[in-house]
Order: C-alpha cells, then structure tokens, then sequence
C-alpha cells in the first residue's frame, strides 16, 4: 500500500471498505504527523481528545457491515469559526477565547452523518477578516512550501495542514476568497460552493450576504465527495442544496471529460495585472488545455472590475453590523490588523451599502448572460505569489501607504459577488517553489460542472501534482 | 482625506498612531471604492426587474 498521505479520500475510502485500511490507522497515521510536524506551521488550534475513542467506534460499525458511505472514519479538520457542538470556537480572537458552542454547526452535523470523525480546529485570520493569513493573536501559521511565506487566508490553517498531509480535507470559508487564496498559496485544491449550497448555520460570520462555506482537500475529487455528503445529509430547511445536481454527482466523475470545453479567459486590463510568474504559470495552463481539446475564448470582461469594490463596502457594512458590540466592549483585544480594518468602516453610509447591493444585483444578471459564450471561466486565483511573513509586522503595516497585500483577493472576491461555484487547484509552481493557483468559476448553482473541469485539469496537470512541501 | 474619520477613530478606539496609519489606507481603499460604486448608471436595468425607480444618488 502507498503512504496514506498519497491517497485521495476515494482510495482510502475503498481500503476501509474492504478492510485493508482503519479508521484507527488513519487516527495513528495523522496524529503521528500532527504531533511531529505541526509545530513548524502552527496550522492546529486544538485537537479534539475523543478522536481515537471516534475511530474505534467507527472501525467497529465498519467490521459490523454498517459503512456509511466514503467519508466514514475520514478525519477532517475544522476552521475555528465552525461551532462544534461542547468546543471553544474562538473565530482566532482573545474576545472568544472562551465561547463553548453550544450546538454544532449544520456543516459538522452534516459531516458527522456521513460517518466523518472531527478532529480538531484549524487557525485563521481573526474573525476571518484578512486574506494574507497573519493573525497576531496566534503562534502564525506559516506556509509548509517556504515557512517564512504567508499561507494565505483566512483559512489559514486549514490549507496549510492539508498540504502538509496533517489531514486530507478540512473545512473552510470563503466571504472573499478565503478558501481559494489560502488554497492557492499552499498548492492544495479549494472549493466555494454556490451561495447558500451549503448551509453556513453555526458558523460565525464575516459578511451575511457573500459568507460561504466549502473544503479544502488534496484533489478536486476529494472536495467532490466532501460536498456530495454535505449536501445529501444537511437539513434543507432554507436551502436547495441539490439544484443543479441530476443525479449522484460522482456517478461518472472521472469518466465524462469535457467535449468542445469552451473555456473564457479574461484577457482585459484588470485581469491581466498580475505577477509575471503568476502569468506563466497560468499561461502554461492555457496551453495546456488546449492541447487537451479545449477550446479557449477571450472575454473582455473589464466592467466585473466593480464586483471588487462592491465587495470591500459589503463585507465591512456587514463586518460592522455583527462587531458592533464587540467593537465597544473590547476593541483593545482585536488584533492590529482587524481592528484597523473595521473601523475604517465609520464612514460608510446606508446609501453606500445599499448601491452595493443594487450593483450586485446587477452584477450577477450581467454575469449570467456572458456565459452564454463560454461554460467555464478561468484566471489565475492570485495576481500574486505569498508574500514574507514579517512584511505585515503592524510596524510594515503603518509605513506602507498603500494595503499590503490587497491586491490578494482582486479576482477571488469577484465570485463571492457573483455568488458562483469557484474552485482553486495547482497550475504549477514559480521558480522560487512556492505554488501558482488556477480558479475556475462557473455558472450559479453548476457546481457539479465546475468540479468536474477542475478534475479533468488535475488529470492532465498530473506532472505538477507529485511534489511535496519539504517540512520533514 | 477625511480628518474627521480620523478624529473620530482616534477618540472613539483609542488607536495608536500605528493603528491609525494602517487604518487611514483601510479608510483610502473604502473612499475609493465607494467613489467606484457611485459612478455605476444602472438606473435602466433596475427599471427593467424592479417597479420602483431608484436614482443613483
């Protein structure tokens, strides 16, 4: 058998399946990892001490014939702002440091139907409110492919222990890019679903109207399974997690390839100002769909320019609504870099707000019809490569005239705006080492199109897939 | 820019002059974005979908 950190959740899931492989093995496996390594990239919060109790468990419904499913006995790690029902959720600030949830949230319910074993909680930014992955307040994550690099954020922690093998998926959020952008600076794979595909009850939130919640996983076919099992056991209530998906989404995953693929790529100003390295990469993966039958279409998409701003004034109007007795009591136990941020929010206006949700509105009709000349789009899911850690020290932070880092979620945001299904996976890596994102976006609720492309693109991407962050 | 933002961060959150440099670019990036999201004309569009007539400003 390969090294466990070398299977996808399917192969794992198949070896429990015909007992070659445990729960209890994976519960040794990862902890071993956990306990060696995370030390070097602070990616744990807490681990959870009933976690091998939960593997024995599993491992005996499994021997019993009682297999629930692919997730069954998988580990999965927790943003820190996910209520898991008896923990301290403490959304990575001193001001929750000791908020016990007192239920879980619908995403954990959810997972821990599917027969999933939570084992602990991942670091973030504080309150999920930066997309640069620094959080004063913490040890810092740091990122596995260069430890002295930014992970990206605001699941920090989640992508930096899937891609240092310390879990194989973890959940995130994503208000901004806050799945996709840490995804794309540690080389792991980083789904948003659709708005409101799955249920974000029980998380703590950024931005009401843009929060989402989606995983992290090695591959795109993990995150598959992962949002497969969240939307067949979430409670529906306020939600149709199934529009959009015909049937079981995994029947015929990796069978169906796309025939005359019609893939946009923006090639306006706004979305060409990145990074060289950034742009070989990307442009390398162009070519290389194309040569694997795609057909690639130019769009000038110059006006989506505005869903950046339209992010920036919602997410901090709504930032403010939900801190507002925070920001009273105890703005001293913010950390530098949010307390800045929401407070330059005291000048936003209602009238500011509500055009934001009028140019929204507008935004996703006008979206919708330019995907009648293409069934995908893709770019980069950076402009740039992560930046050094100490360039966000509050002493850079003050000096600089400019947001450091804000050009991060530039393309990211767009789809949070858009409310569209949008994926990150690996294009390549720079010449530094440190990997390059590729992000594909699809139509509203197509989510199932999306993450099929996004596997077709890792099949044929596979010469990039094989390295590994050198932490041992 | 806005002085009495400034003022008003100072007085009400007591920030120091390194959190209030970092919050002046915060305050930069929201004027500018602000100023963006003005400059949008979609009173027809909403004219189309909504039986209210908004004006933009």
């Amino acid at each position: 058998m390969s090294s466990i950190a070398n299977l996808s959740i399917s192969e794992i899931s198949d070896l429990i399946f015909k007992k070659e492989l445990s729960p209890v093995d994976l519960f040794s496996f990862y902890s071993d990892r956990i306990n060696r390594l995370d030390s070097k990239i602070n990616s744990f919060i807490e681990i959870f001490d009933n976690w091998e109790e939960k593997a024995k468990i599993s491992e005996q419904e499994i021997s019993k014939g009682e297999h629930k499913g692919p997730l069954h006995g998988i580990p999965i790690a927790v943003k820190d702002l996910v209520d898991v029902k008896s923990k301290i959720t403490t959304a990575g600030s001193k001001i929750l440091s000791s908020n016990v949830a007192k239920s879980s949230a619908e995403i954990v319910n959810a997972l821990e139907s599917s027969g999933a074993i939570i084992i602990g909680k991942t670091e973030l930014v504080e309150f999920a409110f930066g997309p640069h992955g620094i959080n004063s307040n913490s040890k810092q994550t740091k990122n596995p492919w260069d430890l002295n690099k930014i992970p990206g954020g605001s699941s920090s922690g989640s992508a930096a222990a899937v891609a240092a093998d310390l879990v194989p998926i973890a959940i995130g959020s994503d208000t901004g890019g806050s799945i996709r952008m840490p995804a794309s600076f540690c080389g792991v794979t980083g789904f948003k679903p659709s708005y409101n595909k799955l249920s974000t009850k029980g998380v703590f939130p950024l931005s009401w109207t843009l929060d989402t919640v989606g995983p992290l996983g090695k591959n795109t076919k993990d995150c598959s399974i992962f949002v497969e099992e969240v939307c067949k056991n979430q409670n529906p209530n306020d939600q149709d997690p199934y529009r959009g998906f015909d049937t079981s989404m995994l029947d015929n995953f990796d069978s169906l390839l796309p025939v005359r693929l019609r893939i946009g790529i923006p090639n306006d100003d706004y979305f060409s100002e990145m990074d060289d390295e950034v742009k070989k990469v990307f442009n390398n993966s162009v070519e290389l769909m194309k040569s694997n039958g795609a057909e690639i279409i130019n769009v000038d998409l110059s006006w989506l320019s505005i869903a950046r701003p339209v992010n920036v004034v919602i997410t901090l109007a709504e930032a403010m609504s939900v801190h507002k007795d925070y920001l009273i009591s105890n703005y001293e136990e913010y950390t530098y870099e949010v307390i800045s941020r929401l407070v330059s929010g005291e000048g936003l206006s209602i009238n500011d707000y509500l055009s934001s949700l009028r140019v929204m509105s507008y935004i996703q009709r006008k979206m919708n019809d330019e995907f009648s000349n293409f069934d995908i789009l893709a770019c980069p899911t950076t402009p740039e490569l992560p930046g050094l850690i100490e360039e966000y020290s509050k002493e850079n932070l003050s000096a600089s005239k400019e947001v450091v880092g804000g050009r991060i979620p530039s393309f990211t945001s767009i789809f949070n705006v858009t409310r569209q299904p949008s994926l990150s996976t690996l294009a390549g890596f720079s010449s530094t080492g440190m990997p390059v994102g590729l992000m594909f976006t699809g139509r509203l609720n197509k989510d199932f199109g999306v993450l099929q492309v996004g596997n077709w693109f890792e099949k044929i991407n596979h010469g990039n897939r094989s390295k590994k962050p050198a932490i041992e | 820019m806005n002085t009495e933002i400034v003022n008003l961060l100072k007085k009400k959150y007591g920030l120091d002059n390194h959190d209030l440099e970092i919050a002046i670019t915060r305050v930069n990036e929201l004027e500018e974005a602000v100023k963006k999201i003005k400059g949008v004309e979609i009173v027809e569009d909403l004219a189309q979908s909504n039986p209210l007539k908004f004006s933009n400003e």
